[in-house]
């Protein structure tokens, strides 16, 4: 084989592997100038993913505003409502609420304040928000009425939650000089609502039964 | 149906780190932990007590008629099982981006409306797309997965489709066309130099038998007749009708060429599926002026027939109405290339006299050869050119010289058909010369044979 034969295979090599890249360059630009048209889907009232996870990335905001942390937690904290953002689901917003849950043990919010109230409220509210959207793309529609039902199971295990954080935090207090009768009457109220609680979570038997 | 539904990752870790939360509270008395861990308990136990069984059933149907011009549309119905949430769709269309959405589960209702044992309503989502393209192809295709328990909880997903839907071709109206050289028939449209029973007076002449009655003309008849004998009014010995040319109708035959079907980027012609949805190709074009043509002259009464190139098929014979028309514009819509294209030993045969339109690209000379032979046949020919105008922005340098060879063939052989007395027209033309005027035109031409 002649120097000059692989000199010329050489070239025709390379001249078609940029002729190929410029095919591709062009069939880009193509891509660019002309993108294609979505189908249409006709749904009720709805709004895209990226406004969920905007939703989410407030609702992180609030709930680390809310537990006010030191620089250090906060950069931990921020780092893992970015992961949420990145990759919504209901396990990266729980890893959120567990690491949030951890160092609330650790610096405690004032007992019955606000911002109990907040927290306590923020970060489940973002699990649950997360898990709704969990796997879908930036560009989904997603119907506001989605969260109708995963918001109904939140109101109702707050309502339960926050209340029986109040009066376990009185009771508690009881023990450092409320009269009685008005611990009592606390107590009987959570074990009210924790038994509707119950009687919410164990499935009820009815004649169609699901 | 049952299919399973399983617990997520994200609910082993959720509850895994509330229960890890919950005892450091409880041993370390930090109330605020513990009701952070009795939320996620509560949210976990609730969805893994109250989870669906079932699966319900999506089904892709077409919907009649389209929301407007060009858009075709298809209906997805979905029978949510109880306790779901909501339905995830990926709908899926060639030429269009796909679109992931969420809806959600209709609530459960006492109403008259379609619903299951669980009570909760069938939800229908509409779904279209803008498209150009005619003919029967597999259009829609949806990814369906239904969602309960905000991440907690899923299922097992499956497809619904593709689903072909026929999107008939629309034709445009058209005030003028040409006719056959010679008609055919005593009824019809259109008058012909034959006698026979039509409106035009052809002449008046002795009533013979055959005649009608009503035919006499007996102005001409007391005219004509002279007085008789002994009496002063005239005697009536020879009779004389009014006779009238004959009306007949035409024969047309609609020849299309559906062996290709090639789109204005170059780069799509060795691929028919990657050619866009917003673009019509030659067989849309084709398709288009069929039934265009074939309207036009129904509408007017005449005879129409329907010849397939691309199948061996037999044809549809000429005949006339408005099922005749429903007839056409389904064999029209349904053309399209099948495998590679067989030779014919013989052209198809056409009706004596027929008026003959094919419509093709013209890149090869069957056709060419078919127009000719039909024209020494006798037949009046008119070649309808459908290939879209190329864009040859995007294409690659040797794909526009190899364009550049094949135009310059297809033009030798229509210059050779319009030298031959075929009658070319071109269906995409724009500006000074549009089809209207074209088919004008060759209405008003004398064609001497």
């Amino acid at each position: 084989m002649s120097f000059g034969g692989i000199g010329d295979r050489l070239s025709t090599g390379v001249g078609r592997r940029v002729g190929r890249w410029q095919d591709s360059a062009r069939q880009a630009r193509a891509g660019i100038n002309a993108p294609k048209p979505p189908v249409r889907v006709e749904t009720g009232q709805a709004a895209p993913g990226w406004a969920y996870r905007i939703g989410c990335l407030v609702l992180g905001v609030l709930a680390i505003i809310a537990f006010a942390p030191g620089v250090v937690l906060i950069v931990i904290l921020s780092a893992l409502l970015a992961l949420v953002l990145l990759r919504p689901a209901a396990g990266t917003a729980g890893l959120f609420c567990g690491v949030l849950g951890l160092f609330w043990m650790i610096e405690p919010s004032p007992p019955n304040s606000l911002a109990q109230i907040a927290v306590l409220a923020l970060a489940p509210a973002l699990w649950v928000l997360a898990g709704v959207i969990a796997d879908l793309p930036l560009r989904a529609r997603i119907e506001i009425a989605v969260l109708r039902a995963p918001a109904i199971r939140y109101l109702v295990v707050q309502v339960v939650a926050q209340v029986a954080l109040i009066g376990a935090q009185l009771l508690h207090s009881h023990q450092q000089g409320i009269g009685a009768g008005f611990a009592g009457l606390l107590v009987l109220v959570i074990a009210v609502i924790m038994a509707v609680a119950a009687w919410l979570l164990f499935p009820r038997l009815r004649g169609d039964q699901q | 149906m049952k299919t399973k539904w399983w617990p997520t990752s994200g609910m082993a870790v959720t509850m895994v780190l509330a229960v890890v939360i919950f005892l450091l509270g409880m041993l370390t008395g930090r109330l605020q932990g513990v009701a952070l861990a009795v939320v996620l308990l509560l949210g976990c136990g609730w969805i893994q007590l109250r989870h669906p069984h079932a699966s319900g059933t999506v089904r892709l149907t077409t919907r009649s008629g389209t929301t407007s011009e060009s858009r075709v549309g298809a209906t997805v119905s979905w029978q949510p099982a109880a306790g779901v949430d909501a339905l995830r769709l990926r709908t899926t269309a060639p030429g269009h981006r796909s679109v992931d959405t969420v809806v959600a589960a209709p609530r459960p209702s006492t109403s008259s409306g379609p619903s299951t044992s669980s009570g909760s309503e069938e939800r229908r989502i509409p779904i279209s797309i803008r498209t150009a393209r005619t003919g029967r192809r597999p259009i829609f295709t949806v990814d369906h997965q239904e969602r309960y328990g905000a991440g907690l909880y899923t299922s097992a997903g499956d497809t619904a489709g593709p689903m072909s839907i026929t999107v008939l071709p629309k034709a445009t109206p058209l005030r003028e066309v040409p006719l056959p050289y010679r008609l055919s028939g005593l009824t019809g449209p259109h008058d012909s130099r034959r006698a026979g029973d039509g409106n035009d007076l052809r002449d008046i002449n002795l009533f013979t038998p055959g005649d009608r009655l009503r035919r006499i003309d007996w102005r001409v008849t007391a005219r004509r007749n002279g007085p008789g004998p002994g009496t002063s009014g005239p005697a009536i010995t020879d009779l004389y009708v009014r006779r009238t040319h004959a009306t007949a109708d035409a024969a047309v035959m609609l020849v299309l060429d559906s062996r290709d079907e090639v789109g204005p980027d170059l780069t799509t012609w060795n691929d028919s599926s990657s050619i866009p949805e917003d673009v019509p190709t030659s067989l849309d074009n084709a398709r288009a002026a069929a039934l265009t043509m074939a309207r036009r002259y129904l509408q007017a009464g005449d005879r129409v027939g329907l010849e397939d190139l691309g199948r061996m098929h037999r044809p549809v014979p000429p005949s006339g109405g408005q099922r005749q028309l429903q007839r056409l514009s389904m064999r029209i819509a349904l053309a399209e290339p099948e495998g590679e294209p067989r030779a014919r030993n013989r052209p198809p045969r056409m009706p004596s006299g027929a008026l003959i339109v094919v419509f093709s690209t013209f890149l090869d000379n069957e056709t060419w050869h078919l127009a000719q032979l039909w024209h020494g046949a006798g037949h009046r020919v008119l070649a309808v050119d459908v290939l879209p105008e190329p864009d040859l922005r995007n294409a690659p340098r040797r794909l526009v010289t190899a364009y550049r060879i094949i135009a310059m063939e297809r033009h030798d052989r229509l210059t050779a058909l319009a030298r031959s007395g075929v009658e070319v027209i071109d269906w995409t033309a724009t500006g000074d010369r549009p089809v209207q005027v074209t088919l004008a035109a060759l209405t008003r031409k004398r064609v001497r044979r």
